[in-house]
């Protein structure tokens, strides 16, 4: 089979070169020949990027924060007066007209002050859910050995994505789940289910698109690995992913390169990886 | 059909392929002219094989005649990668000037990616009324009229290898208090875009009326 695949990479690239050449590259790989040696065995492997989204929009930076204020006040001195501010305008001019007139009809309306303090009352009496979780405070102050658990916790940051890494018990290379393609896999995106299926039963996970995004290639001695990487958005069950079989960790992007010693693994990731 | 072809070349014996191909031929090639020649029309045969299939006979159904393209053989009119043909990127939001400014920029981005977008447009906004009333009555409290306005980015043959990241930006830039729902386009969601012709729909009605009627007939005289 891979020797076919060989084959028609070489069609298609000598397609455009011309006839005769064709037939002479088709036939460098398709004679037999007990003397060549096998140019070398390649693996392939899915692994898949499981993502959980931020659950929360991110708080905006300082220059965003002082521009949007300078943008706001803006609008609001060039905008025309609302209905709440007419009304205001109104009151003021029904009250004078009445310490002029002094009459004794007295209507109860409620004015456009009464009205704004009733609001106010209304929407301080809210409570706000709490936009960070107390894991993150901690994170800074903690030691090493309790940093890893707090990075196993999948919501010890809410605004910003995060990532799932996998290790092998006591090594220290982390990489993203994966595993290698296997005769009865019909396709490259089973292979990738099978590898998050491997890590938990309960662990769901959505696919986005059939296809993958990436390609990873590594040559060791005469063994190639091409890693095809699949994006997934974690749905639920992160709780069930606690094993000995594995080591994991939730990180942010720019945590990445903490994790992945490997220059060309890493650049790779970056490529799909993305992070706002 | 590439892998026909090569296939083919590997079962029978390749060697004399080879020689057949070129000018010299070696002793063995002498011994076996006979075969020689007929693997020689093989190949050109497996050849012309190749380019005949490739023409897509297209039928114009309008004029009932043949959609002739006169391009070379060898220019593949297919996209040589798998993709979406036709999705549609659905933006629902209340607040009209985020979604708008969104929708623009999911556009900018599409154009940026060298995406195929076929049409932006706008779908008819539906308008909603909601009435909070106060506690244990049927007195109102308060009233609010809202209304839902939609945007639809129609996208052509998006690379399958690209989409996952195209649907991520999309969905991590969304700005707070807008929808998204990509799919493909559905019959139902063009036809809500036009505004209902009455008369057609009258003529239409009676049309079936007419139709219906012999028919009618008959099972009341059974």
């Amino acid at each position: 089979m891979l020797l076919n695949k060989c084959n028609i990479f070489l069609c298609t690239n000598a397609r455009t070169s011309g006839l005769i050449s064709s037939s002479i590259k088709l036939l460098s790989t398709a004679v037999p020949n007990s003397q060549s040696k096998p140019s070398g065995e390649t693996k392939l492997y899915a692994s898949v990027c499981v993502e959980r989204m931020p659950v929360i929009t991110c708080d905006m930076n300082d220059l965003e924060n002082r521009y949007s204020n300078l943008i706001n006040e803006i609008n609001v001195r060039r905008s025309l007066l609302s209905n709440h501010e007419l009304r205001h305008l109104r009151d003021i001019e029904r009250a004078k007209k009445k310490k002029d007139k002094q009459d004794d009809q007295e209507l109860v309306i409620e004015t456009a002050v009464d009205y704004e303090d009733k609001q106010l009352k209304q929407f301080k009496s809210f409570e706000f859910a709490n936009r960070k979780t107390s894991a993150e405070f901690d994170k800074a102050n903690v030691e090493k050995e309790n940093k890893k658990l707090l990075l196993q916790n999948i919501d010890y940051i809410l605004d910003k994505k995060l990532i799932l890494l996998v290790s092998e018990p006591n090594s220290s290379v982390w990489q993203l789940p994966k595993v290698e393609l296997a005769s009865e896999d019909l396709s490259l995106r089973k292979t990738a289910e099978r590898a998050v299926q491997g890590l938990s039963e309960k662990f769901e996970v959505d696919y986005m698109g059939n296809a993958p995004v990436g390609v990873f290639k590594s040559k060791k001695e005469s063994l190639i690995e091409k890693q095809y990487f699949f994006k997934a958005q974690y749905k639920s069950g992160a709780q069930h992913l606690a094993s000995s079989k594995f080591d994991f960790v939730w990180i942010r992007k720019d945590e990445l390169k903490d994790f992945i010693k490997n220059k060309d693994y890493l650049a790779c990731l970056n490529n799909f990886i993305l992070d706002f | 059909m590439i892998a026909k072809t090569v296939s083919k070349l590997n079962k029978k014996s390749s060697i004399p392929v080879f020689q057949s191909c070129c000018l010299r031929t070696s002793s063995l090639a002498s011994n076996e002219p006979v075969a020689n020649k007929s693997q020689k029309i093989k190949l050109t045969e497996l050849l012309n094989q190749e380019s005949q299939a490739k023409k897509d006979v297209k039928m114009d159904y309008v004029n009932n005649a043949e959609i002739k393209f006169y391009d070379p053989p060898y220019l593949v009119r297919e996209a040589p990668f798998p993709n979406y043909e036709l999705l549609n990127i659905n933006l629902k939001g209340y607040d009209y000037s985020v979604l708008n400014t969104y929708y623009k920029y999911i556009e900018k981005l599409c154009n940026l990616l060298k995406i195929e977008v076929i049409e932006a447009y706008a779908m008819p906004s539906r308008s909603f009324k909601i009435k909070t009333y106060q506690p244990f009555s049927t007195n109102l409290d308060k009233e609010y009229n809202l209304q839902m306005y939609h945007r639809i980015v129609r996208v052509k043959n998006l690379k399958s290898t690209l989409a996952p990241l195209l649907f991520e930006t999309v969905q991590l830039n969304l700005p707070e208090g807008v929808q998204l729902d990509i799919h493909e386009p559905t019959f139902e969601e063009d036809e809500f875009r036009y505004v209902p012709d009455i008369e057609l729909q009258e003529m239409r009605q009676k049309l079936s009326e007419m139709t219906r009627k012999p028919g009618d007939s008959k099972s009341n005289k059974k």
